[in-house]
């Protein structure tokens, strides 16, 4: 059987801090059992995270984890139903006149006015926007080859994606908010989309917070995780100090209470002769009956989704499984 | 913020822009030969010179000629004067919020450095100020061209009373008003377009139908029947008839009889059968103004109050 | 740009560690020489789509390592070869590691055993190196 771990008491589910920084950062987004809720049903449920700022975060959950919503709290484009979000230490929909000119937004699907042309909505940016950068937004259009004469609607997917983003670029953020901005993109116009996004962290020192429902995307330009499910926040971290904290123990079917005492297990699965556990480490591990190995940031991720991508394990119920344990003993 | 209003809605200005172009050539074509024509049959001078005793006598002839000749255009005009404040509340009024959060456009426009407060007040003051003004102008146009039956049957009557003062371009107010409402409401344009024109019909019908006629209680006159069915000349012809009818034998009001026996005349009819005097109740060519102000009080009011819901909904409530 | 990095998310390979290798090799092959100048931060950035720590995680360890040297304001330059560093000038650290390998095995561990803990005890120091740093 496989138990996952859905959802973590309150207490394991830590923030992860890298242990060299001593010194206090300021938060760029902060909650505090942050909840939305619709009607009876809860979109998001005590959620209390810190993103420091300066980070590029992934917020990583399945489809209707809550994702959206969440973004959409920390935009001030929806109130709490419970708990609080701030954005630099201020409320965003009680103070949006300070708090929007600080926030960049690219919503998804990248949503732009079809009919405007692109320099329209430049235009449209210069006129809103105290900060905004115009040699820079006309700057990276033509870097990017985006003809400024052209109507939005009649860009391709990725252009558009592009000038969704230099329009939240130009803005000078010093939060920007992605959601799930390369879902409906070929894997050439991510890159380029990723590649303009980093130019842009390296440039200003911007938080990004990006989310998605596949973390493969965004591995390589995140160094902050944030696991959303079943509208709770399962894991919260910088990715080297999860990487390096998280272990995958293989060993012969036994008791796991040893490790379970000094260590979390966040998943386990048992067939007749093995034991394998993927364990969030609290101290070093001694214990001689287990080779430890490394987890991918992929398979932590999907562990505390309740999932497992190993290729060992036939991906089972846990009925099939006691089944074939049985029949296992049964033919010894 | 004012450049980012005009932009994202020049289009629909075009539009309202063409279609007062072509209401004013259409005013224009058929209003020319109407004052040609007003000037040179006399009844102009002979209108000018009247009294109102005289309206029906002298004047008559030449102005039954001239109603008979282009009166109907009246229709027309009436058609047009009342479906264009309600198509502007619909298709200009109603995508106005609808369409931003059925496009998610909001999701771009909103995430600027401007408050939604604002983004809305400058939207809204730019489409109900356009609106006001085309209205205005369309009230200019219309006075212009019914002047001749102003003079003649006066402006307090329908369908005059809808195109000659105030009301027209608060009517265009509020159908914009209510469409920003029933958009900011629904968030699905198609449904909102509905839902406007169904408030537009709710709110005017009643007001015209009920409320109207009672803003101040009618004048009533009565003759007997056998001085015939026209009111008594001390009433102007430029009044609005409000209702009218015969009074019965036993002193109720009604709004017809029958003969019983065909081979009478109707005055022997109606006097065998009781019917002793005519009634007419309306109200005086001089409450016009103070009607047209009252009603367009109660327009604009009506639209503040839709606005402030549109406001209401759009702090709110988001997707 | 003197030269180009490129990162192979399948490998299993740390991001920045590719480009510490790419480095190394790029001095191996004389591709790079002392004197010069590596991809600025910003332009490997843009080269790799990458986050920008880990570039600068890769070039902190080259530092550590002394192959280059950043200068405030300039960039980052490369300060040594690793041509001629041959085995020979590690003797002694190779004979302390065959002594090693003789008391692991003379303790029972078989080869799997020993390179499991070898590279088990790699892990742990190299993370206490990043601690203490």
């Amino acid at each position: 059987m496989t138990t996952a771990l859905q959802a973590l008491p309150a207490s394991d589910r830590r923030i992860i801090e890298p242990p060299e920084k001593g010194q206090r950062m300021s938060n760029a987004l902060e909650t505090t059992k942050l909840g939305k809720s619709y009607g009876r049903t809860w979109a998001l449920q005590d959620c209390t995270l810190a993103l420091p700022a300066g980070r590029v975060a992934a917020l990583v959950g399945p489809n209707g984890a809550g994702k959206t919503t969440f973004l959409h709290l920390a935009t001030g484009l929806l109130q709490p139903t419970a708990g609080s979000v701030q954005v630099f230490g201020m409320t965003p929909h009680e103070r949006p006149k300070e708090v929007l000119p600080r926030l960049g937004f690219v919503a998804q699907d990248h949503p732009l006015y079809r009919g405007l042309s692109v320099a329209d909505l430049l235009t449209l940016g210069r006129k809103m926007n105290p900060r905004w950068d115009d040699a820079l937004a006309r700057a990276r259009m033509q870097k990017l080859g985006i003809p400024l004469g052209r109507r939005a609607g009649q860009l391709s997917g990725g252009q558009q994606a592009q000038v969704a983003l230099v329009l939240a670029l130009a803005k000078r953020p010093d939060l920007l908010l992605l959601d799930e901005p390369l879902a409906s993109l070929d894997p050439l116009a991510r890159r380029e989309f990723l590649r303009t996004l980093m130019d842009a962290a390296v440039e200003t020192g911007m938080t990004v917070l990006l989310s998605s429902h596949n973390i493969g995307d965004l591995e390589r330009v995140c160094d902050y995780l944030i696991i959303l499910s079943a509208a709770h926040v399962q894991l919260a971290g910088d990715i080297t100090e999860i990487v390096r904290a998280h272990k995958r123990l293989v060993g012969p079917r036994q008791d796991v209470s040893g490790v379970a005492s000094v260590h979390t297990i966040v998943e386990s699965s048992q067939t007749a002769r093995q034991t394998t556990l993927l364990v969030r480490t609290n101290g070093p591990l001694f214990d001689p009956s287990w080779a430890v190995e490394e987890v991918s940031l992929e398979d932590i991720v999907l562990a505390y989704l309740g999932q497992q991508t190993d290729a060992r394990r036939p991906v089972s119920s846990p009925a099939e499984r006691e089944h074939d344990v049985e029949e296992m003993e049964g033919v010894q | 913020m004012t450049w980012v209003a005009w932009r994202l809605h020049r289009a629909e200005g075009a539009v309202v822009l063409a279609v007062l172009a072509v209401l004013g050539a259409f005013l224009l074509l058929s209003g020319l030969p109407m004052a040609h024509s007003y000037q040179q049959s006399g009844l102009a001078a002979c209108l000018a010179h009247a009294t109102d005793s005289t309206v029906r006598g002298t004047c008559g002839q030449v102005g039954g000629a001239f109603q008979n000749q282009f009166g109907y255009l009246l229709p027309y005009a009436a058609f047009a004067l009342l479906a264009l404040p309600v198509l502007l509340g619909a298709l200009v009024g109603a995508p106005l919020v609808a369409r931003e959060l059925e496009q998610r456009t909001h999701l771009l426009v909103w995430m600027q450095s401007v408050t939604r407060v604002r983004w809305l007040s400058v939207t809204v003051g730019l489409v109900l100020g356009g609106g006001l003004l085309a209205g205005g102008v369309a009230l200019a146009l219309m006075r212009w061209w019914y002047s001749p039956f102003a003079q003649l049957l006066g402006t307090f009557r329908p369908p005059a009373y809808d195109f000659s003062g105030p009301v027209l371009p608060a009517s265009a107010v509020l159908a914009l008003a209510l469409g920003i409402a029933a958009g900011a409401l629904t968030r699905r344009t198609v449904l909102a377009i509905f839902l406007t024109l169904l408030l537009v019909l709710a709110i005017r019908m009643p007001v015209e139908l009920f409320l109207r006629p009672n803003f101040a209680p009618p004048v009533a006159v009565t003759w007997p029947i056998a001085r015939g069915d026209n009111p008594p000349v001390t009433v102007s012809t430029h009044v609005w008839e409000v209702d009218s009818g015969w009074i019965d034998g036993q002193g109720h009001q009604t709004h017809g009889f029958r003969c019983s026996s065909p081979s009478q005349t109707s005055l022997q009819c109606m006097q065998a059968d009781g019917y002793r005097s005519y009634y007419f109740t309306y109200q005086p060519a001089d409450r016009f103004w103070t009607f047209q102000w009252t009603e367009s009080g109660i327009y604009l009011g009506l639209s503040a109050l839709a606005v402030g819901l549109a406001f209401w909904l759009v702090r709110r409530r988001v997707t | 740009m003197m030269i180009e990095f490129h990162l192979d998310t399948h490998s299993g390979v740390a991001p920045y560690l590719q480009i510490v290798q790419q480095v190394k090799q790029a001095l191996r092959l004389g591709v790079l020489e002392v004197g010069d100048q590596l991809p600025t931060v910003r332009e490997a950035v843009a080269q790799l789509a990458v986050n920008p720590n880990t570039v600068l995680k890769a070039y902190r360890e080259l530092e550590h390592e002394g192959l280059v040297a950043s200068r405030p304001g300039q960039g980052t330059f490369v300060q040594r070869t690793l041509a001629g560093s041959g085995l020979a000038s590690h003797a002694a650290l190779r004979r302390g590691l065959v002594r090693w390998l003789h008391s692991a095995r003379a303790a029972g561990l078989e080869e799997e055993s020993i390179l499991a803990l070898f590279l088990a005890t790699f892990q742990d120091t190299r993370d206490e190196k990043e601690d203490t740093a």
